[in-house]
């Protein structure tokens, strides 16, 4: 009775179950992230995470297990990493229209981020592998994820704040950027992509196309910097 | 398929480059900047390349469901973490986005005034 159970435990982990029970997940989330009106706090992957959750408890699979068992999906996310290059290639021309703002904003902006992120968590008592987590914070997840595993942080963690942030600024950002009464399109727009990538770029887009556009870029630039600089300054340290 | 090929070649360089010439960059980095850097050559981004490009990003949630699990089991284990994580997320993305948009905006209006 026991042998059975585990020959149906193993069945469950294996790649094809795993896989098909994760992409049902993704699905079930965009679906319900429709529902509920787009709202960032519904955010597909988060249902589907948790769905996934579920899933484990229920079947007895370990963590470890699935994460071995779906790897190919992590290969495909160092695929997508190589594609961000198209639509940043598509964005470059906003580049020469607001050059120097940007620019120096990027600059700014990309440190800023991880700077403030690691140092308010190391005054409330971070360890050293929280730190190297939080490097990647601003920047899109399949960047965080490469940059994270460079410089020996935990990917799950890295992945987990960058979808945090990502849901917290797309939700914070808009009524922030209300109450310094900012309205320049490429301001909100690109402030939305650099702060919060993904999720802050496609609010960006649902509020205007312009912002959007510059949130693209933002999101981009952000981490192609990021993606040079952090490895290259652990090295150094 | 000629899209994906050529998306595949590409990480494939960027990790043979990080490899060989032993450089802190992640492969997959690597080979975005390579991508983009023929794609400026060439002048335009052929459409293949561009589509499979957009599948791949449009379905980027399905590729970190893996890792965004991992996070629940990964915060149970380490509960006395939670806070500087919390901080660092929360306080650290407000003072983020005020610093990031107020300094735009005046970077911007400066550069009006100039002209």
């Amino acid at each position: 009775m026991g042998d059975s159970m585990d020959d149906f435990t193993a069945l469950l982990s294996c790649p094809v179950v795993v896989i098909t029970i994760t992409a049902g997940a993704f699905l079930l989330g965009q679906k319900l992230y429709i529902l509920c009106k787009r709202f960032p706090l519904c955010h597909p992957i988060v249902i589907a995470a948790a769905a996934v959750t579920v899933f484990l408890e229920a079947s007895g699979v370990s963590y470890a297990e699935y994460k071995n068992n779906t790897s190919i999906l992590g290969m495909l996310l160092g695929t997508a990493t190589v594609a961000l290059a198209v639509p940043l290639y598509q964005q470059l021309h906003l580049i020469r229209a607001y050059a120097r703002p940007l620019l120096i904003t990027l600059v700014a902006g990309a440190f800023f981020a991880p700077a403030s992120a690691v140092l308010l968590a190391w005054l409330v008592g971070a360890n050293k592998t929280t730190l190297l987590s939080l490097a990647a914070k601003s920047v899109t997840t399949p960047i965080a994820v490469a940059v994270t595993e460079s410089i020996g942080g935990i990917v799950a963690l890295a992945a987990g704040v960058v979808i945090v942030v990502g849901i917290f600024g797309a939700l914070i950002g808009p009524p922030i950027l209300d109450r310094l009464n900012i309205q320049d399109k490429a301001v909100r727009g690109f402030t939305l992509g650099l702060v919060s990538h993904a999720v802050g770029t496609a609010r960006a887009f649902e509020l205007d196309p312009v912002s959007g556009a510059f949130a693209s870029l933002g999101l981009a630039l952000t981490g192609a910097l990021t993606a040079i600089v952090i490895p290259l300054f652990w090295l150094l340290f | 398929m000629r899209g994906l090929f050529i998306l595949l070649l590409f990480q494939t360089l960027g990790e043979v480059g990080s490899r060989v010439l032993g450089l802190p960059l992640p492969g997959s980095v690597i080979g975005m900047f390579l991508l983009l850097g023929t794609l400026m050559i060439i002048g335009h981004a052929p459409e293949d390349i561009d589509k499979c490009s957009q599948t791949l990003i449009q379905n980027l949630g399905l590729l970190l469901i893996p890792a965004a699990t991992g996070f629940g089991y990964y915060l149970i284990e380490v509960q006395g973490q939670i806070l500087p994580i919390a901080v660092a997320a929360s306080l650290g993305t407000v003072l983020t986005i005020l610093f990031t948009a107020l300094l735009m905006n005046k970077l911007i209006q400066r550069n009006d005034n100039h002209g």
